[in-house]
């Protein structure tokens, strides 16, 4: 799916959706496709009616030539997403020391400023590459 | 250490799960940074789904996890996770075998209110979705296919029909619309021409006008059938009775005593089971199944007490009932196991699914219980079985490939259609002082 407006030409691969504070009840997440201009990334789209810029544009850490999926999480230090990525590595001839050419990474929001802050990784050495994520709410209620 | 209140809405959290070339990947949401915890690490996989819900019967010790990975091959696996909350301690469990093979995507969830892990999946084949649950008590699994569109024609299938009658003290019939609490192995069923999902919590079904309730439970291809458990309460006064749905199939089976028996079975109609040539090439079969039938009787009789009414019990000569193995060689028993005891169901699974090369089955008979002991593919695995739903499907799954009949010719040996003469022969009535109460099949 390709689409073109305040942020650009960009090529979705992925859609989820979250919570949000507006006036609409979720926020969605697509991931996307590097593009020429722009590695992949996600942006944050808010479906509010009264939004006047509903797609954000989020800061993906990693070299990524793909978003695969995102999964919500909530982990003890805060709230945020889950985010497998094919690292752009092998396109470009680059050397991943025999690391997976998939990567998994755990992103959370700043409870005040809504930012997303330093990623985490999630380690994969023992089970190799990731095919598939799912996130799964415990039910402490 | 997490402690969590069940009251503080801010303590759920998400563990991740991931499928990998080498296994299951779970990383706890209290450290989603460490190295992950590896379930079925020889497996690669494509697709893994959890879902956690509360133990219904440790509510304030453990919550348990339903897994279901799809292999790259397509092959589904069933992972039983525990969680303990003291410490937040994971342990999972799997018997490591397939339950289906020729599965592309699913979904998954633990059924709270049925207190079953259920899936819905797709197929690759065409318009295949189709809906899987596990009952916890007998660890069995059940299948339906869920359509879309209604078909045009009508389908026949061949199902157990069980009508559940009471009447009052005096013998005649109680008022329509007196409603029974009715528990069994979750299970979509037919009761007086509605839909029910059967489970381990008490459904409330209504008699009709006769004071009668009808179950139609479809047939699966082991013979499955579920045990009701019917609560009758009247008057502050309430009993529960046990209704076996395959009860004549536990009477045919119980019946046999030798390989004649089996030879020489005929369709209600009176038509051979068994052409007389397959019968000449199958004789050590018949031996072996006759063997097995002949002592069924005594395993149903060893698990279920109550059930003596239902079944011929010839005292067991052997302990050990076998199927494929060589009376002097069972030293690999005793050198077995290992214990798959809550993944029975998966072992079934398995057999039903045709893996048969080299496949060894011994039954043994210790005290209340029935062992099943399993040598395939150079592993050994034991499992224990408690109840007759169990024991049923797994004596049949045996006969099955024994025998080589199909899931047709063994309803034409052990099904019948209506017929009101014989149904009241197989009448079994049960009393009780505010209510009299009978059941056939």
């Amino acid at each position: 799916m390709s689409i073109a407006n305040s942020e650009g030409q960009k090529k979705v691969s992925y859609l989820a959706l979250g919570p949000t504070d507006s006036s609409a009840k979720v926020k969605i997440t697509a991931g996307s496709h590097e593009q020429t201009d722009i590695a992949a990334t996600f942006y944050t789209i808010d479906p509010s009616p009264e939004s006047q810029k509903p797609w954000m544009v989020a800061a993906f850490p990693e070299d990524a030539s793909e978003i695969l999926e995102i999964q919500p999480a909530k982990v003890r230090s805060g709230s945020g997403h889950f985010t497998l990525y094919r690292r752009v590595a092998r396109d470009i001839g680059l050397d991943l020391k025999g690391e997976p050419d998939v990567g998994c990474l755990v992103q959370l929001l700043d409870p005040t400023t809504g930012e997303l802050i330093a990623p985490l990784r999630i380690l994969t050495a023992e089970i190799g590459q990731i095919r598939s994520i799912s996130s799964s709410l415990n039910p402490w209620k | 250490m997490i402690e969590p209140t069940l009251a503080d809405e801010s303590n759920s959290y998400t563990d991740l799960l991931a499928a990998s070339e080498k296994g299951i990947g779970f990383y706890d949401h209290a450290k989603p940074t460490d190295k992950p915890l590896v379930i079925l690490p020889d497996i690669s996989f494509k697709q893994v789904v959890c879902s956690e819900a509360v133990d219904p019967k440790n509510p304030t010790t453990q919550s348990l996890l339903t897994i279901f990975g799809v292999s790259d091959g397509g092959e589904l696996y069933f992972v039983q996770g525990t969680r303990q909350f003291k410490g937040n301690k994971m342990s999972f469990a799997h018997s490591g075998f397939p339950l289906r093979e020729g599965v592309s995507r699913l979904s998954c969830q633990y059924n709270s209110l049925a207190n079953a892990s259920e899936l819905v999946y797709l197929g690759t084949g065409k318009n295949e979705v189709k809906h899987l649950s596990r009952d916890p008590i007998t660890t069995c699994w059940n299948e339906e296919t869920l359509c879309f569109q209604a078909t045009t024609k009508t389908t026949t299938y061949p199902a157990y029909i069980t009508t559940i009658g009471v009447s009052s003290e005096s013998g005649s019939t109680i008022a329509r619309d007196f409603k029974l609490h009715i528990t069994s192995e979750p299970m979509m069923v037919t009761a007086n021409d509605r839909s029910y999902y059967l489970n381990r919590k008490p459904s409330t079904i209504a008699c009709n006008s006769s004071g009668q309730i009808t179950i139609v439970t479809p047939v699966d291809d082991l013979l499955g059938a579920p045990v009701f458990n019917v609560k009758v309460e009247n008057a502050g006064v309430s009993q529960m009775v046990k209704v076996h749905a395959a009860q004549r199939v536990l009477r045919i089976l119980s019946k046999v005593k030798d390989a004649k028996d089996i030879s020489g079975a005929v369709s209600t109609n009176g038509q051979p089971i068994f052409s007389s040539s397959s019968s000449d090439s199958r004789k050590e079969s018949f031996q072996e199944s006759a063997e097995l039938l002949s002592n069924f009787g005594s395993m149903v009789h060893t698990i279920d007490p109550g059930a003596k009414d239902m079944v011929s019990i010839t005292p067991t000569a052997s302990q050990d009932l076998s199927i494929g193995v060589k009376k002097e060689n069972k030293s690999w028993l005793e050198n077995a196991a290992t214990n798959v005891g809550e993944f029975l169901g998966d072992m079934l699974e398995m057999i039903k699914r045709g893996i048969k090369t080299g496949l060894k089955v011994v039954f043994r008979i210790i005290g209340p219980v029935i062992k099943i002991f399993l040598k395939i593919a150079g592993k050994v695995v034991e499992a224990v079985v408690k109840t007759v739903g169990p024991l049923l499907r797994a004596v049949s799954s045996f006969l099955k490939d024994s025998l080589g009949i199909d899931l047709g010719k063994i309803m034409e040996w052990l099904g019948f259609g209506f017929g009101v003469g014989k149904t009241k022969k197989t009448q079994v009535v049960s009393s009780h002082p505010s209510c009299l109460f009978h059941r056939h099949i």
